[in-house]
């Protein structure tokens, strides 16, 4: 594998995981600015809303 | 087709089933637990019945319908607002008396209603026979024996509520007679209110607002007051009720009055409804809740039972029981070899250079490191789940209201604290949520602050791996050591809060002591399943990102040609400037002057900062820092091993690092349950200046503490 495919994988990799920590960080900032609780999303913790989601929604 | 939409709220006090009602209705998998105040928000789910769909909410637990807590007051703007079709009203038939006094306030909405007669199982197992069709007669409203937990009754419970919708006109409720002296000035205030239509809004009858008046409930007062000729009306009204309320001839007020005479209709309807009669099983129960309860036989228990609880964890984990039944190895070493395997794989196919850096070092040993503690993460939940689902957790907040009242927070604190990690594993989130059922807001907002201090269950990987390392013979002693000490800073925190931040005396405790439960080992296993299902999914994504990311941060810029090869001739050196060159590198050097006297070292900085996204990064970071910066360790050791053999590591930094991390600022997740719970950002960064500074002393007052007595440095 040339040292070129390794750059670029590397960098599709790095992009797509910067994408995601953003993602996390927005859906954070909108939960604090819609008061609804984003744990789940941002730091995957189920205990406030079960971790089921689909037929029932935390306000 | 479906129809016709209508909507059923669930009303209930604290810990009388409604999740679990919930969940038997919906098919949700909400969680519920056997202490009160687990849901603090309204949830709703929707089903069809009969070409009708219903939406089902989920209300807080309440005990009456004054609002006296956050959670009380989403029940009751739920009731003045949505206007539900039918409240169904969950009543622990084991409890029945306490219950009954919501149901009684219940009734003056005037909203057709019936009474879901929950844990009649239990009732029965007290020694309790309640005759359901004589209480409805006694209410005016349709009780159908439910066992939410086995989903036994559910659909007659559907069933009454479908026919009480369409009854027109509804049933005769019951209705409290308040005495001579409350009845009359009732009248006259309910007629002022149905003459002010604007007062009410049209929400809810008259007479409840009437009743609300008396009772000087906060809300309704600030409507009185606002509201001109009526509210004059009304405030004349009081005055003279006030100046008229005697209780055995000396002066009270209208609301004790009231409260007073909902208690003796509730007390008269079960004198004439349940039959008791004593079982050997409760009185044996009877004396284990009051040896678990005294403060004299309830600490040394707790500590027995928590201790055991670690113990049985840590066993088990790095296989000592195993021992016992002739396996060798441990489930942690299984995993640890697997992802060792694995690097030995990436590193035999992919050549050298950045991609196989990245997967070995960023990828492998950093998330490999916190996967490798999945088998203690199951064994904590799973003992914790036993605990939780037994009921004993109630008991330790009411054990712990005398010490917490001593530091200014009260025994509902206690639960918010032990959601949070006070028994190893919980989660900050939820733990600041559950501070809805305190009413004081300045307690609230010093439990609020605290909740970070204890063990959550992102920093076990943390304790694990460095326990694993350095305190390897007496691993659940030390757990159990970290969980008094998270109480204990949790506890000093609260008190500087209380001191200095929020002042203010702590409010009395009101706390239901649920009924015992046998714990179901399917329960358990499913719970700690889940927990460990969740935290596989954030090991997959958020710290896999973080963890590439500090990578990154961790091997960019490289060296110059002319400094790679002046260290060519010695590759561990090589990669531990590579490493210090680094951007986090740098970083975790510029910081290294204010860490240095807590005896942490600047790799250790890139993990700490690393941390503050989520704790388990603390784990995943140093992976990667000692496999960077140490080619020439050995590729199967695991990180717990590396940091053993590393003559930077003692016990002493070892364990000013856990401290550290126990207290240090919250990670984002806490920070934005902060911010919206307090709605204000200033107490999110307070809680970060807070908690760090808090951090920093205690680490510096143990490790030059440590040194000055010899321990190591």
């Amino acid at each position: 594998m040339s040292g070129m495919i390794q750059t670029i994988i590397v960098a599709a990799i790095i992009l797509a995981s910067l994408a995601y920590l953003a993602r996390c960080g927005w859906q954070v900032v909108q939960g604090i600015r819609h008061r609804r609780n984003t744990a789940c999303a941002s730091c995957g913790v189920s205990s406030c809303c079960g971790g089921s989601k689909g037929q029932e929604q935390v306000e | 087709m479906a129809t016709q939409s209508l909507c059923f709220g669930l009303v209930g006090n604290p810990n009388a089933g409604k999740t679990t009602l919930f969940n038997a209705l919906t098919g949700a998998r909400q969680h519920v637990a056997n202490y009160p105040g687990v849901t603090v928000e309204k949830r709703t789910g929707t089903i069809t019945v009969s070409n009708r769909i219903i939406e089902i909410v989920d209300l807080p637990g309440a005990y009456t319908l004054s609002a006296h807590s956050l959670d009380e007051q989403v029940a009751r703007d739920f009731l003045l607002q949505s206007s539900p079709d039918v409240l169904i009203n969950v009543v622990d038939a084991s409890n029945l008396s306490r219950n009954l006094l919501l149901t009684l306030q219940l009734l003056e909405f005037g909203v057709p209603m019936v009474v879901a007669l929950n844990m009649g199982d239990l009732a029965r197992q007290r020694g309790l026979a309640i005759n359901h069709k004589q209480l409805a007669g006694e209410l005016g409203v349709p009780v159908v024996p439910v066992v939410a937990s086995r989903k036994e009754g559910v659909q007659e419970l559907l069933a009454a509520a479908l026919k009480a919708v369409k009854e027109d006109p509804p049933h005769q409720f019951a209705q409290v007679q308040y005495g001579q002296a409350i009845d009359s000035h009732l009248g006259e205030l309910e007629a002022i209110v149905s003459r002010h239509g604007d007062l009410t809004a049209g929400q809810a009858p008259a007479r409840w607002w009437a009743i609300k008046c008396l009772e000087e409930d906060r809300l309704i007062m600030d409507r009185v007051i606002n509201d001109g000729a009526g509210g004059r009306q009304v405030l004349e009204v009081l005055r003279a009720a006030r100046k008229q309320s005697t209780a055995e001839g000396k002066p009270t007020s209208p609301a004790r009055l009231i409260s007073q005479s909902r208690f003796h209709y509730a007390e008269e309807i079960c004198r004439r409804v349940v039959n008791r009669h004593e079982s050997g099983s409760r009185r044996w129960l009877d004396r284990l809740d009051h040896l678990a309860i005294h403060p004299l036989t309830g600490w040394p228990i707790m500590m027995m039972i928590f201790g055991a609880a670690y113990v049985f964890t840590f066993s088990t984990a790095n296989g000592e029981i195993l021992r016992w039944a002739g396996i060798t190895g441990s489930p942690i070493s299984w995993i640890e070899s697997l992802f060792s395997l694995m690097a030995q794989g990436v590193e035999a196919v992919v050549p050298e250079g950045i991609l196989r850096s990245l997967l070995v070092n960023g990828i492998i040993n950093g998330v490999g490191g916190v996967l490798a503690f999945v088998p203690i993460i199951f064994l904590m939940f799973f003992v914790i789940s036993l605990i939780d689902d037994s009921g004993y957790m109630a008991r330790l907040a009411f054990l712990l209201h005398v010490p917490l009242r001593m530091f200014g927070l009260q025994g509902k604190s206690a639960l918010a604290m032990a959601v949070s990690g006070g028994v190893a594993g919980g989660c900050a989130v939820p733990g600041i949520m559950a501070t809805r059922t305190l009413s004081d807001p300045r307690e609230r907002i010093a439990t609020i602050l605290v909740c970070p201090f204890l063990n959550c269950g992102a920093k076990l990987p943390v304790y694990a791996m460095l326990i694993a390392a350095f305190f390897q013979r007496a691993q659940g002693m030390v757990m159990l050591l970290l969980t008094l000490l998270s109480w204990t800073f949790a506890l000093g925190g609260a008190w500087l809060l209380r001191k200095f931040v929020v002042r203010g005396e702590p409010a009395p405790l009101v706390l239901e002591l649920p009924p015992y439960h046998r714990p179901t080992l399917q329960g358990a296993l499913i719970q700690a399943w889940s927990r460990v299902q969740l935290y596989l999914r954030k090991a997959g994504t958020f710290i896999l990102a973080a963890s590439i990311l500090l990578w990154v941060l961790m091997s960019f810029p490289r060296l110059g040609a002319q400094e790679r090869a002046a260290l060519a001739h010695n590759q561990g050196a090589l990669a531990q400037a590579e490493l210090a060159h680094s951007f986090a590198g740098r970083l975790g050097k510029t910081i290294q002057p204010i860490t240095r006297p807590l005896g942490f070292e600047w790799r250790t900085n890139i993990a700490l900062i690393g941390g503050v996204a989520a704790k388990e990064v603390v784990v995943s970071t140093l992976g990667t820092a000692y496999s960077l910066g140490d080619v020439e360790a050995d590729r199967s050791a695991s990180l717990s091993q590396r940091l053993a053999a590393d003559p930077h590591w003692s016990p002493l930094k070892a364990f000013c690092l856990i401290l550290f991390v126990m207290l240090y600022a919250p990670c984002v997740g806490t920070i934005a349950a902060i911010v919206q719970e307090t709605r204000s950002w200033k107490w999110g960064v307070f809680s970060t200046i807070y908690s760090t500074g808090f951090a920093w002393i205690v680490a510096f007052v143990v490790f030059q503490g440590g040194r000055l007595l010899g321990l190591g440095g």
